[in-house]
C-alpha cells in the first residue's frame, strides 16, 4: 500500500512471549496470525439495498445476523441487522466499494488496520475458545458459516467458523490493540493441551 | 500411631474401591501414615482408628471424622504447605495421593493438647450470644473490650490459615452448554444421564466424587443379580462413549443461577498433589448453561443428638457403611448403631459380615420384621424401641448407653451401658436440596418422611430424582432418574423415543416408616450428662436451641444468628433440619412453621484460585497497545494505564529522574518540537445527511456553520446538564465527519450516539463507526513543529495560510494516506497526523529522526493545564456544567440539545456554583495536592466550610513554580482572594485565586 | 447470569449486554415547555417496579442493537424482546 512507510504487524515474527511449541500435543491447537486485513465496515438499514450494493462487485448476498458467507473475492460477516464487515481479498475491490459507499444507503468505512485475524485450529480449538467464549461452539449450535460478535473474556471479538472442517478451524477477529493480549491469552489457555504458534512472517497487505 | 489396624482384610463385600497393590505414604500433623489408591484422606486416617483430628470451634473438644463426603462437619484440614496450601478442606473429600501433607485446623497449639479446651470447662459462662452480650452489649466500655479481646477470640475460633505466599498452581475456567445437566452420579443421576443420552441429548453429568456410583459405591447392592457397581461401570461405559455426553468426575456443582446457569468446580490436578503434571490445572471452574437440569444430588444422613455425640468414634451410620464397603475400613471392633429408620440395617449387616460385634438400637417399637430377622440372623443384636442416649469416652468412644425411648422422646429409666468403640447414628435423611434452594425455591415439609423435599421447579426447567426427591429405595431412584432424564431431554427438544430398561433391584420387602427423632439427651434438666450437639462444626448444642427459644429468637433467621447454627463452612448440612425441628418442639410448631433454611451458593466452599482462573499476572486484565508501543518500550517509556491502554507517561533518558524527564519534555514542546502518541483518542466516523442534526443535539454548541475542512471543539452533556465528554469534530466532506473523544470515553460516546439514534431518533440518517484503532496518531507540537512536518515527504501544504488552526487536511505523508488535524491541546502550534495504524511506527520514527522530542501524558497534562484546558474526569466529575468551567461560549442559545433544559433548573442556574479557577500557591515552590479541599480559614472550628477542591496541580517549568486548577465556590467572583488548600496529612497552603489560564492567554502561539 | 434472547443474535449471556433502565422514557419534544418538576421527572425519576418491568437493553458486545425486554424484577423471568424501529425487518434474518 504505502511505498515508504513500512507496515508492521503486532503478531509478527519474532514475537517475544510464549514459546512457539509446548504441551502434551503440539498439534492440539494451532494459533496462526493472519496477514493484515483489507476490511470494510458496511452499514445499511435495508438489507435489499446492501445486497444490491454488493451484488456486482462481490457476488455475495447478505447472510442472516451472526453468519458469514465467502467466495474468492471476500468474506462477508453479518454482525447486526444493519451492520456488516467485509474482508476483501484485494485492495482494489475495497477501494471501489469505499468510493461507492461515500454517499447513499450504504455507509462504507475502511477499518482495515483496526482489526487483525487469528486462526485457532486443531482438535482442542473448541476447548481453548470455550475457556472464554460464552457462545455455544458445538457444531450443532455453531455450524460452518457461523460468525458471532461476542465477548471473549473481557475482549470483544468476532468468532467465525467459515468451513466445516473437523477438527475445526475458527477465525477470531480482534482489535489491533488487543491482538497481543489475545495471542498470549490463547497460547496460555492452550498450554494444557499443547500448541503450535505461527506468528505472522513477512509480506504486507 | 500404631498401624492401620482397622483396615479390613480383602473381602468380597468390603474394600471394593481401593487398590491394595498401590500403597501411598502421606503425613498428617507431622506423623507418617500409609493408605491406598482409592482412599480419601479420611478413610486412610480412619484405618488407624477414630483418633481426634480436629477440635470443636468453640469448646475445643476433640473431634473425629463424622461423615464420608460434603456433609463432613468435623474433619477440616489444611492441605499442603506454602503457596499451595488450602485451608478448611474436608478430609472426606480429599483423594489420597503419595506424599500428601495435611494438618489439623483450629487447634492451638496442637490437636492433642489444645489450650482452648478450657472453654469447654468454662462453658457455663459461654452460652450462645456470650461474645456479643459481653463485648458488644451496652455495658460500660463494651466496644473497647471487644477491640481488646477480638484478636484473641479470632485466633481461638479461627479455622485454617490462608496461605501468605502466591499460589504456584494454575486454575482454568470453561464455559459449557448442554441440553441436560445431571447433577450427581448415583443410581438416579446415571439413570437420568442414560435416558437423556439415549434420546440424543447433549448431556453433562457432574459428580463430585472420585468415581460416580453414589450410594452404590458401598458395594453391597446388586442390580439384575450382579454387583450394582457392574451396572455403574456399564452405564459409565455408555456415557463416556457417547459423543455428546461429558461425564465430569470430581466435579461439585457449586451454584445454580438464573436461566439454568450452573457453576461447578472440577478437581483436575489436585488429586496428584504438588507433583501434578505441569500442564494440568489444579482446578477447573465450569460455567454450564443447560436447557434442563436434573438434580440427582442424593440425600444427607442426619444424626439425632445425644450426650457427647461429638466424641471421635461417633459417626453417621451410612458413613460407617461406606467406609467398610468402599474403603475396607471399620474403625472399631464393637459397634453400636442408633437408628429411627431402615437404612441402618445395611450398615449393621455389613459390619457384622466384617466381623464386628454389632448392636442396633432401633427407636421404632416395631422394626420391619424382614430387616430385623436378617440382622439377627447375621448376629446383630437388635434392640427395638431403643436409642443411643449417650457416649462415654472423651478423646474416643469407650462405651455407649442405650435406653428405651418413650413416645415423647424421653428415656425410660436408666439406660444400659454397652461396650462400644464405634457408634453410628442414623436419624433420617435430608434430601440435598441446596441447588434447588439457590433458585429461590422454598422446600416443602414432608411429614411422612420427616424431611424437607425440594419444591416443584418444573417451570424453571429443573427436576429432581432419587434420594434428592425423597426416594428411599434403589428401584425408585433408577425409575425416577430415568423419568427425569427422559422428560428433560424431551423438554430440551430431543424427541427421539427410547425404551425404558427394566432393572431388578435388591430392595427386598417393604420397610417401615421413620420415627421422627431429633434429640434424646439434655432435654431433661440435669440430663444424662454431657453436651448434645446439633451443629458439630459451630458447636451448637440442644441446650443452645432451647436457650434461643427461651430468649424468643424463634424464627429460623433469628435462631441461626443467635446460635450460629448452620453458619459454618458446611452450612449445616447435618444440622439445620434438626435445629429447626428442635426449635419446633420447643415452641410447639412443626419444623416448617419455624422456617426453612435458604441455602446459598456455593454448595461446598470454592477456592479463590478457581474463581480467579488465569485472570492473574500478565493476563489479569486485557491490555491495549498502540501501534508505537514497541518503540515506547524500547525508549524508556514509563507507562500509565488509561482504561486498558498502556500510554507513555514520560520517557526517561539514561538515569534521569521521572520529574526531570517530564520537565525536559515540557520544555521541548514549549521551545522546540515534541511528538506524542495520541493513537488512543477515540475516533468515530460519522456518515449521512443528518450528521449535523445529530451533532447539534449531542453537543452544546452550533454545528450548522462548520465548513468542510474545518474542525470544532464540542462539549457533550447528559440530560442533567453535566459534562461527560469533550472533543474535536472535523468535517471531512459534506456528509462525512470525524468525531474525536477522550481516550477513556471512546466506547461510551459511540454507545451514547447509538442509543439516541436507535431508541429516540431512528429517523436520523447517520452511520456511526469506530475508527479509533484504524489510525495511528502522532501529535507534533511546538515552535519548531511546522519546520519538522514540512520536512516530511507529503503533498500537504503546512503553511498557516493553507492549513490554519482548527483545519483538517487529507493527503499523503511518507506515501501513506493521512488525515491531519491542526488542533492544539498544548497551546503550541500543533498537528495531529493520522496514518493507517500499521504504518504508525514508521511515521513515528520519521518524526523522531526529524528531531522531535517524544513526550508523554504527564507533560501533556502540564502543557494543557498551563493553558487552562480541561480534562473530562479531572476538572469534571459529573456535577460540572459548561458554565461552571467558564465555557458558556460553547453553549448555544439558539438550539435545543441534550441537557440544555437543565440549565434553567434553580440549582444549575445559581450564580455561586463552584467555578473553574486557577490557583497560584503563595510559596511558588509548593505543588498543591490534587484533591485538596479549599477553605477560607484552616483554623475554623469544625465543621470547616468546604469551598471546593484542587482538580489539577503541577510544577510548571514555564512558570517556574507550582500552579493548579480548582473548582471553587463562587470562584469567578473571588479573583485575587487568598484561599487555603488543606494538605492530605495536615496543615494548609495559602494560594491566590487567578483566572484559569497561565500561559499565552491570547493563544497567539497555537495559531502561529 | 441471565440468558437474554437478543432479537437479532439469539440467546446470549447477560455479560454481552448493557442495561438501559426503564423503557418508554421518551424525550420531551419541547423541553422548554416543561416545568422544572416535569423536566426533573423525565431526567431523574424512574419507577422501581416489583414484578414485571419493561426495560431496555443493548447488545453491546454483539449486534449493537437496543431492544426492550419485560423482566420480572422478583423472579428474573423474562420474556420476548421488542425491537426499536429504524431497521427494516427481513424474512430470513
Amino acid at each position: 500500500m504505502a511505498d515508504s512507510l513500512a507496515v508492521t504487524h503486532p503478531l509478527a515474527d519474532p514475537l517475544s512471549g510464549p514459546p512457539e511449541q509446548t504441551g502434551p500435543d503440539s498439534a492440539a491447537v494451532v494459533l496462526t496470525a493472519e496477514p493484515p486485513l483489507v476490511l470494510l465496515d458496511l452499514r445499511c438499514r435495508d438489507r435489499a439495498a446492501l445486497d444490491g450494493f454488493l451484488k456486482k462487485p462481490l457476488g455475495l448476498a447478505s447472510p442472516p445476523v451472526a453468519r458469514a458467507v465467502s467466495n474468492a473475492r471476500g468474506v462477508l460477516f453479518r454482525l447486526g441487522p444493519d451492520w456488516w464487515q467485509l474482508r476483501c481479498r484485494d485492495r482494489k475491490l475495497a477501494a471501489r466499494l469505499l468510493k461507492a459507499g461515500a454517499a447513499g444507503p450504504v455507509g462504507a468505512t475502511d477499518i482495515s488496520d483496526a482489526w487483525l485475524a487469528v486462526g485457532v485450529a486443531g482438535p482442542r480449538a473448541r476447548d481453548v475458545l470455550a475457556k472464554a467464549a460464552t457462545v455455544d461452539l458445538h457444531p450443532e449450535a455453531f455450524p460452518a458459516g457461523s460468525a458471532a460478535r461476542t465477548l471473549f473474556g473481557r475482549v470483544t471479538v468476532v468468532i467465525a467458523r467459515l468451513a466445516d472442517d473437523e477438527p475445526p478451524a475458527f477465525d477470531v477477529t480482534v482489535s489491533r490493540s488487543n491482538a497481543r493480549f489475545l495471542w498470549r491469552w490463547l497460547a496460555d489457555a492452550a498450554r494444557e493441551y499443547g500448541y503450535t504458534l505461527k506468528p505472522f512472517s513477512g509480506g504486507g497487505a | 500411631m500404631s498401624g492401620p489396624q482397622y483396615r479390613l482384610p480383602a473381602h468380597a463385600l468390603t474394600g471394593g474401591r481401593i487398590d491394595r497393590d498401590r500403597p501411598l505414604g502421606f503425613s498428617f500433623n507431622g506423623e507418617r501414615f500409609t493408605g491406598y489408591a482409592g482412599d480419601t484422606l479420611a478413610s486412610a486416617l480412619l484405618a488407624y482408628g477414630s483418633f481426634p483430628l480436629a477440635r470443636g470451634f468453640k469448646y475445643h473438644r476433640p473431634r473425629g471424622i463424622f461423615g464420608t463426603g460434603a456433609e463432613e462437619p468435623n474433619a477440616l484440614v489444611q492441605l499442603e504447605t506454602g503457596g499451595r496450601s488450602q485451608p478448611n478442606l474436608r478430609a472426606t473429600q480429599i483423594e489420597l495421593y503419595g506424599g500428601l501433607t495435611a494438618s489439623s485446623v483450629n487447634a492451638w497449639p496442637s490437636v492433642e493438647f489444645d489450650l482452648m479446651r478450657v472453654n469447654d470447662w468454662l462453658s457455663p459462662i459461654f452460652p450462645s450470644g456470650f461474645y456479643y452480650k459481653t463485648f458488644m452489649g451496652a455495658g460500660i466500655g463494651a466496644g473497647r473490650w471487644w477491640r481488646l479481646f477480638e484478636p484473641f477470640i479470632r485466633r481461638a475460633a479461627g479455622f485454617g490459615r490462608a496461605p501468605a505466599a502466591p499460589d504456584p498452581d494454575r486454575y482454568e475456567r470453561m464455559n459449557a452448554h448442554c441440553d441436560v445437566l445431571v447433577v450427581g452420579g448415583g443410581p438416579a443421576g446415571l439413570s437420568a444421564a442414560l435416558a437423556a443420552a439415549n434420546r440424543g441429548s447433549r448431556v453433562i453429568l457432574a459428580d463430585e466424587q472420585a468415581e460416580p456410583g453414589g450410594d452404590l459405591l458401598a458395594g453391597d447392592r446388586s442390580i439384575d443379580d450382579a454387583p450394582a457397581m457392574d451396572w455403574v461401570a456399564a452405564a459409565l461405559g455408555k456415557l463416556d462413549a457417547a459423543p455428546d455426553v461429558t461425564v465430569l468426575r470430581r466435579t461439585a456443582v457449586a451454584g445454580l443461577y438464573d436461566d439454568n446457569f450452573a457453576t461447578a468446580v472440577e478437581s483436575v490436578g489436585e488429586r496428584f498433589g504438588p507433583g501434578a503434571p505441569e500442564h494440568l490445572p489444579r482446578l477447573r471452574l465450569w460455567r454450564i448453561r443447560a436447557r434442563r437440569i436434573v438434580l440427582a444430588t442424593g440425600a444427607h444422613e442426619r444424626p439425632y443428638a445425644f450426650a457427647n455425640n461429638d466424641t471421635p468414634g461417633v459417626m453417621l451410620g451410612n458413613a460407617i457403611r461406606h467406609y467398610a464397603g468402599r474403603y475396607a475400613v471399620a474403625p472399631g471392633r464393637q459397634a453400636v448403631l442408633g437408628t429411627n429408620n431402615d437404612s441402618a440395617y445395611r450398615t449393621a449387616l455389613l459390619l457384622a459380615q466384617a466381623g464386628l460385634a454389632v448392636t442396633l438400637a432401633d427407636a421404632r417399637e416395631t422394626p420391619p420384621a424382614a430387616l430385623a430377622d436378617a440382622a439377627r440372623n447375621a448376629g446383630v443384636a437388635v434392640e427395638a424401641g431403643c436409642v443411643v442416649s449417650a457416649v462415654v469416652g472423651g478423646r474416643r468412644v469407650r462405651g455407649a448407653k442405650v435406653g428405651r425411648v418413650l413416645p415423647d422422646g424421653e428415656i425410660s429409666g436408666a439406660p444400659r451401658a454397652v461396650e462400644a468403640d464405634l457408634v453410628g447414628v442414623s436419624g433420617g435423611w435430608n434430601p440435598a436440596l441446596h441447588l434447588a434452594s439457590h433458585r429461590g425455591a422454598k422446600p416443602v415439609w414432608n411429614e411422612a418422611q420427616a424431611c424437607f423435599a425440594p419444591a416443584d421447579l418444573t417451570a424453571l426447567g429443573v427436576g429432581a430424582a432419587g434420594a434428592a426427591a425423597g426416594a428411599e429405595i434403589l428401584a425408585d431412584c433408577l425409575e425416577q432418574g430415568y423419568a427425569a432424564g427422559r422428560d428433560a431431554a424431551r423438554a430440551a427438544g430431543r424427541t427421539k423415543r427410547t425404551r425404558k430398561p427394566a432393572l431388578k433391584t435388591d430392595d427386598g420387602a417393604a420397610g417401615a416408616p421413620i420415627r421422627p427423632l431429633w434429640a434424646v439427651a439434655e432435654r431433661r434438666s440435669g440430663g444424662i450428662g454431657g453436651k448434645a450437639f446439633v451443629d458439630l462444626q459451630n458447636d451448637v448444642t440442644v441446650k443452645d436451641v432451647a436457650l434461643a427459644a427461651r430468649e424468643n429468637y424463634r424464627s429460623v433467621e433469628h435462631l441461626k444468628r443467635y446460635t450460629t447454627l448452620g453458619m459454618g463452612t458446611d452450612q449445616g448440612k447435618t444440622a439445620n433440619v434438626t435445629g429447626l425441628a428442635l426449635m419446633g418442639m420447643e415452641t410447639g410448631r412443626p419444623p416448617d412453621a419455624v422456617g426453612t433454611t435458604t441455602f446459598r451458593p456455593p454448595y461446598t466452599p470454592v477456592p479463590f484460585g478457581a474463581l480467579a482462573g488465569r485472570d492473574r499476572g500478565a493476563l489479569f486484565d486485557p491490555v491495549r497497545e498502540t501501534p508505537m508501543f514497541d518503540w515506547h518500550e524500547a525508549n524508556g517509556a514509563v507507562f500509565e494505564d488509561v482504561g486498558q491502554w498502556k500510554r507513555p507517561y514520560a520517557y526517561r533518558r539514561g538515569g534521569e529522574a521521572l520529574e526531570a524527564a517530564i520537565d525536559r519534555e515540557v520544555r521541548a514542546v514549549r521551545n522546540a518540537a515534541g511528538v506524542m502518541d495520541a493513537s488512543t483518542l477515540g475516533k468515530i466516523d460519522l456518515k449521512g445527511p443528518d450528521v449535523v442534526t445529530l451533532l447539534n443535539r449531542v453537543y452544546t454548541n452550533d454545528w450548522e456553520t462548520l465548513k468542510v475542512g474545518r474542525a470544532r471543539y464540542g462539549l457533550m452533556c447528559h440530560e442533567d446538564g453535566m459534562i461527560f465528554d469533550d472533543g474535536v469534530t472535523a468535517r471531512l466532506a459534506d456528509d462525512h465527519y470525524l468525531m474525536t473523544t477522550t481516550t477513556g470515553n471512546a466506547a461510551t460516546v459511540l454507545g451514547w450516539l447509538e442509543m439516541w439514534l436507535q431508541t429516540e431518533w431512528p429517523e436520523l440518517r447517520v452511520f456511526a463507526t469506530s475508527v479509533t484503532e484504524a489510525y495511528a496518531t502522532a501529535t507534533v507540537a511546538g515552535p519548531e513543529a511546522r519546520r519538522l512536518v514540512s520536512g516530511l515527504d507529503s503533498d500537504i501544504d503546512w503553511s498557516d495560510e493553507a492549513f490554519p488552526h482548527m483545519a483538517v487536511r487529507t493527503g499523503t505523508v511518507l506515501g501513506a494516506p493521512a488525515r491531519v488535524f491542526r488542533v492544539s491541546f498544548s497551546g503550541e502550534a500543533s498537528w495531529e497526523i493520522n496514518v493507517p495504524a500499521h504504518c504508525g511506527p514508521a511515521l513515528w520514527q520519521a518524526l523522531i529522526d526529524g528531531g522531535a522530542t517524544p513526550y508523554g501524558t504527564e507533560a501533556m497534562h502540564v502543557l494543557r493545564a498551563e493553558k487552562g484546558f480541561i480534562i473530562v474526569g479531572q476538572e469534571t466529575d459529573g456535577t460540572v456544567t459548561p458554565h461552571d468551567l467558564g465555557m458558556g461560549w460553547a453553549v448555544s442559545k439558539r438550539k435545543d440539545f441534550i441537557g440544555k433544559r437543565s440549565y434553567k433548573r434553580p440549582d444549575t442556574a445559581r450564580p455561586d456554583r463552584k467555578h473553574l479557577v486557577g490557583l497560584l500557591p503563595l510559596d511558588s515552590s509548593t505543588v498543591l495536592p490534587e484533591g485538596g479541599q479549599i477553605v477560607n480559614d484552616p483554623a475554623q472550628e469544625p465543621p470547616v466550610t468546604m469551598l471546593g477542591h484542587v482538580t489539577s496541580s503541577y510544577k510548571s517549568p514555564s512558570l517556574d513554580g507550582g500552579f493548579a486548577l480548582a473548582l471553587l465556590k463562587n470562584g469567578r467572583n473571588r479573583m485575587g482572594d487568598t484561599v487555603h488548600v488543606l494538605r492530605l496529612d495536615e496543615g494548609a497552603d495559602p494560594a491566590r485565586v487567578v483566572a484559569p489560564a497561565f500561559y499565552d492567554r491570547d493563544g497567539g502561539r497555537m495559531r502561529g | 447470569m441471565l440468558l437474554i434472547h437478543c432479537p437479532w443474535c439469539g440467546p446470549r449471556d447477560e455479560s454481552e449486554f448493557g442495561y438501559g433502565g426503564e423503557a418508554d422514557i421518551a424525550r420531551p419534544p419541547d423541553p422548554d415547555a416543561l416545568s422544572d418538576a416535569e423536566w426533573a421527572d423525565y431526567v431523574f425519576m424512574r419507577t422501581n417496579t416489583k414484578g414485571r418491568f419493561k426495560e431496555q437493553w443493548v447488545h453491546i458486545h454483539g449486534c449493537g442493537r437496543w431492544f426492550t425486554l419485560v423482566r420480572d424484577t422478583v423472579t428474573h423471568e423474562h420474556g420476548e424482546a421488542g425491537v426499536f424501529g429504524g431497521v427494516e425487518p427481513e424474512a430470513d434474518g
